[in-house]
Parts: C-alpha cells; structure tokens; sequence
C-alpha cells in the first residue's frame, strides 16, 4: 500500500491490516491518521425532534401563508409589498378577482 | 410527524414529488432523513448552535419552495448541499455569528480528562473556523458528511482536481494549526 492509497483509506474511515502495516512505517502518513482522528473529536450535534417539529411548522406557516407569499420572496419584496398585494385580494364575492386570488370557498358546504 | 416511517422505501426524488402535491407525511420524512446532516454541516461551519438549527430550517423552507419546480438533474443531496452551500457562502456573512462554548458534553469525565477534552475541541474548532471558507465547506462535506471529492465538486460547482486542492490546503494548514496534537 503506498501512501496515496493510505490516505484514501484513512479519510474513508476505512480500516485493515494492510494500512495499519503501512502506517507502522509511514511517520507521515500517522500524522494524515492523527488528524482525521483529532477532527472527530469535534462533537456533532443530534437533531432532535423539537427540531423537526419547527421544521414543519415553518412549511406548514408557509403552505397557509398562500402563493402571494411565494412570489413576494421571489421577487425579494418586503412586507409593506404584501400588504398592498393583500388589499389586491379584497375583491367581491364571486368576482373574477376572488376566483383567481381570494380564498378557497368549500362549496360542498354551501350547497 | 409519525407517518415519517411510511416513506422510508422512497427516494428523495419521490418524497419531493409528493412534497409539491402537498403531502406533509412526505415533507416530514425529508427533514427526517436530512436534518441530521444540514445541521452538523452549518454547525461544523458555524459553530453556532442555534445559528445552526436556523440555517437548517432555512434550507427546508427553500426546499418547500422550490418542490413545484424541482427537477432531478443531480441527485437530491447534491442539490440539498447546494442550497446550503449557497447559504453558507453568500448569506451567513451578513448574519453576526455569535461565539458560544461548546455544548454537548458528551460522557462523563473527570475534571482533568473534561479539561483536557474540551481544550482539544476548542483547538479543533478554531483550527476549522480559521480556514478559508471554501477549503472549509470542502473538508467538512468530505470529512465530516461523507462525501467523495467527485460529489463535493459538484455541490461546490467546481472540478474534482480543484476540491482535492482545497482539501489539500485545508488539512495542510490543520496540521500547522494542530501540530502539537498530531505530532507533527
């Protein structure tokens, strides 16, 4: 095993008795393990379910937030914006307006 | 949150599909199966815990938006890391990153070994934070997140050649930084 392919192996996790032969004679190569090891001991962090739970709320807030809001953040406008594209969505019941732009009327509950 | 499990079998390319059709079980088995790695990413990145949590909200929120038009040119984890890549390189500058001590104790030790352990991390951790900003996103998609360099390329937007480059400088320097811990 050379020492390109003990440092793939090192920085794959991968371990063997062939690596640990090479690095038994490679002073450079203990050194490449070292710090791979010394890197892992930076702690990860786990993702708790509070987090997932936010997570969803965001999307959630975001799905009732309507496609007005979709497009103000891809036209990067800011909240003053919505307010007037919200006053646009004022039209009167069963207008053109409000068909394209107000909210959705169950009209199985109407009927 | 508990129909997550349901999806398991489905790819991400799937779970996005039924995410644009609105399907919140779907959406969930997502950020299940990805918030792990986006926040040890924006964590090792960041070191900033709940600038992390943020940041990882951030991405899924730009996933949800983007699900409508989302096509699979690249696998799905590359796309993902490129979002929060994009977040990392072109946002977090704006955003003041707080400085907080290490968290997440880990086993019980004593005192001494606790010492010992937490001045370790803390050189790790500026060691990491001293690198250049690409060479670190690099080494962390690599080292930490698993990635080959022909991966980390592509969420980088760059060559192979040029990702073993930076990964390159970056440990380089890491063991100019850390040269007492790893006997160099």
């Amino acid at each position: 095993m050379d020492c390109n392919e003990a440092r793939d192996n090192i920085w794959r996790g991968r371990a063997g008795a062939e690596l640990a032969d090479h690095l038994e004679g490679c002073a450079a190569c203990r050194q490449e393990q070292a710090l791979w090891g010394l890197l892992g001991e930076a702690p990860a962090l786990e993702a708790g379910l509070d987090l997932s739970e936010r997570v969803m709320g965001r999307l959630k807030d975001e799905e009732r937030r309507g496609p007005w809001e979709h497009l103000r953040s891809l036209l990067g406008l800011g909240y003053t914006s919505t307010r007037t594209l919200d006053e646009f969505s004022d039209f009167p019941p069963d207008s053109f307006g409000a068909l394209l732009f107000g909210p959705v009327r169950d009209r199985s509950r109407e009927a | 949150m508990g129909k997550a499990l349901d999806y398991s079998h489905k790819t991400d390319e799937e779970l996005m599909a039924l995410m644009a059709a609105a399907d919140h079980a779907a959406a969930a088995a997502l950020v299940a199966r990805h918030q792990r790695g986006l926040l040890n990413l924006f964590w090792r990145y960041t070191f900033d815990r709940l600038l992390a949590e943020d940041l990882t909200q951030e991405v899924f929120l730009r996933v949800y938006k983007s699900a409508p038009l989302y096509e699979p040119r690249a696998p799905f984890r590359v796309w993902l890391y490129r979002i929060a890549r994009n977040i990392c390189f072109n946002e977090l500058k704006a955003r003041r990153v707080r400085q907080r001590p290490l968290e997440e104790p880990g086993p019980e030790r004593s005192p001494h070994e606790e010492l010992d352990r937490a001045q370790r991390e803390q050189r790790v951790r500026a060691a990491i934070e001293a690198l250049p900003e690409r060479q670190r996103l690099a080494l962390i998609l690599h080292r930490f997140e698993g990635l080959p360099q022909a991966a980390v390329a592509e969420v980088m937007e760059t060559t192979p050649e040029a990702v073993e480059a930076l990964i390159g400088r970056a440990k380089a320097r890491l063991r100019q930084l850390l040269a007492d811990l790893v006997g160099g």
